[in-house]
């Protein structure tokens, strides 16, 4: 394990214990050791969601690094393709529909359904593979367009009490995750580290271009479904735990690119810790400004990372 | 550095045949690399040069003919097989993200690597050895998204070079190159032979006429002219191929 890691390693513990000890109340980390059964449910209930920032922070991290090659387009994440508006569309489906209330896992299942038949959809009209990136990145832009307009028109049909969750969730919240959704979303986040270093070679050789992965010996097309494919999964299972969380994705593969270099198998688990650490500050940051009204974290990623990326871009482009 | 070949050693094209929507764009092409094979493909625009180097590479694949790799049909072999006997440099385009140099040489290394293998010492020699070679050791920090189209045109020949091929096939490598890296170029060319096969696209008739020791002078996909250099660079082979008129004046020359 590099250095690097093993810094981003104990960045991510430092703020894990700063998630559970400061909120709307500070408890120092002395005072869950000592009163630790009386503190037990706000310990329990802050660590799971420090757990559930790192979780979608290092998924929706990974998906934008592994997009953004696949697509060679550094503005490219999982948004960019209208996946999680596919996703948003079938998890607040699920709401609407009262399948949540009969089945927790049908709110991930929508949220699947919505992101694959959303990329199976762009995938058709770009012809992916025979058209190239851009019909690709294009196809996104309008299926994301389109999807956002009948997320609106979902939310008319929904019950005021629905109406407020939803709504609540569609601007990123970590505070309503479903604990019976985190754990599969972890070993989720694993198992595509995994296969990302694995395929770490075949990554850096078709962010080249399809014709040097063909040269470098890959099946440019055959990768590009499989990256593409199981980037959409992990960015559907950040959508059915927390709603639609954007600049998570675009922004930290960017620096991690700009601070470690491009090759893959050096920065895939790079990627997921500076991700995890990148949202658990901005939940940190939400729980803290205002400990009336807490701001939902997309709104925070949004203000965060927004101007973060115009720096970045406005840098790059003067060297 | 590459491999001593064997006695199957051969990559071999039997006549090919390509047309895109019922275009011809190569018809009947047949042609033999062997290790110490220097073969220069030449002709017009859309004369089927960048097409036959695809159909060789296995990118594309022939409507008639077959490509064979070492005895073996090439599109029957896996990736990695492929890649470790042919390395191909395409016509140079900027990477989008900012692999440095070295980084950009060491991919095309890893192309016969498992995946989590390390860069063994003759592997870190071979890759600054191939970097040294083509002047861009001092450039290895460099991104290659920021450098000259010469500069990257030489960093790509050294990735193809670090890739160790058996069959090494170059897609006008040296159009963006000043003359005296043009003739370096054609120098380290010349001395891989002993182990490697070479093809070579070019539009530079002095180049392919100094470097080629074989020379196939391509019009609408067929082959109007193929033998030494001497023996196919005539004037009425160019004025066919390139329908006008051609005489050889002697000229500068850095060869």
């Amino acid at each position: 394990m590099r250095l690097r890691d093993i810094v981003a390693i104990l960045l991510n513990i430092a703020l894990l214990v700063l998630g559970i000890c400061w909120g709307a109340r500070w408890y120092s980390p002395m005072a869950f050791i000592h009163d630790f059964e009386s503190l037990r449910p706000l310990f329990m209930l802050r660590f799971q969601r420090m757990i559930t920032a790192i979780t979608i922070g290092g998924s929706l991290s990974l998906a934008g690094l592994i997009l953004q090659a696949v697509l060679r387009n550094p503005l490219a994440e999982p948004f960019t393709l209208g996946l999680s508006g596919g996703a948003s569309i079938g998890a607040a489906l699920s709401f609407v529909l009262g399948f949540y209330s009969k089945w927790v896992f049908a709110v991930p299942l929508g949220a699947f359904l919505g992101a694959i038949s959303t990329l199976a959809i762009v995938l058709w009209i770009s012809r992916c593979g025979r058209n190239g990136t851009e019909s690709l990145l294009l196809s996104g832009v309008i299926a994301g367009t389109i999807a956002s307009n009948v997320l609106v028109q979902i939310l008319s049909f929904a019950q005021n009490e629905e109406l407020a969750g939803i709504t609540w969730w569609t601007l990123g919240d970590l505070q309503g995750t479903d604990p019976r959704l985190l754990w599969p979303g972890v070993v989720l986040l694993f198992i595509a580290l995994v296969l990302y270093r694995c395929m770490a070679d075949k990554i850096d050789a078709i962010a080249l271009g399809d014709a040097q992965a063909f040269y470098l010996g890959g099946n440019p097309r055959k990768l590009t479904v499989v990256l593409v494919a199981s980037a959409s999964f992990l960015a559907a299972e950040t959508v059915a735990m927390a709603g639609i969380i954007s600049f998570c994705g675009l922004i930290i593969p960017h620096i991690v690119r700009q601070c470690f270099g491009c090759i893959h198998r050096h920065i895939v688990l790079t990627t997921a810790l500076w991700g995890g650490a990148f949202l658990m500050i901005c939940d940190i940051l939400s729980r803290c400004i205002s400990t009336q009204h807490e701001i939902p974290i997309g709104v925070m990623t949004a203000v965060i990372g927004g101007p973060l990326f115009l720096w970045l871009l406005n840098k790059q482009h003067h060297a | 550095m590459p491999d001593s070949p064997n006695s199957t050693t051969e990559l071999r094209a039997d006549s090919l045949s390509f047309a895109y929507n019922d275009r011809p764009i190569v018809r009947d092409f047949s042609l033999s690399l062997v290790p110490g094979d220097l073969t220069v493909l030449l002709g017009p625009n859309g004369s089927g040069k960048s097409t036959i180097l695809q159909l060789l590479a296995g990118r594309l694949i022939p409507q008639n003919g077959d490509v064979l790799l070492d005895g073996a049909p090439l599109r029957k072999l896996s990736g990695t097989q492929r890649a470790s006997k042919i390395a191909v440099v395409p016509q140079a385009a900027p990477p989008v993200f900012g692999f440095t140099v070295y980084e950009r040489v060491a991919i095309g290394r890893r192309a016969r690597l498992s995946p989590f293998t390390k860069f063994t010492q003759e592997d870190e020699r071979d890759i600054q050895q191939a970097m040294q070679i083509f002047d861009v050791e001092r450039l290895a920090e460099r991104a290659c998204n920021q450098l000259s189209g010469g500069e990257l045109q030489r960093v790509m020949l050294a990735a193809a070079l670090a890739q160790k091929p058996t069959y090494l096939l170059l897609d006008e490598p040296t159009s963006a190159l000043d003359p005296s890296h043009v003739v370096n170029t054609v120098k380290t060319l010349r001395a891989l032979l002993d182990h490697t096969a070479i093809l070579l696209i070019t539009h530079d008739i002095e180049l392919a006429a100094n470097a080629a020791k074989r020379l196939v002078l391509l019009k609408d996909g067929a082959v109007i002219a193929d033998g030494p250099p001497d023996a196919t660079l005539t004037p009425e082979n160019l004025t066919t191929t390139y329908d006008c008129v051609a005489s050889m004046k002697p000229a500068v020359s850095f060869f």
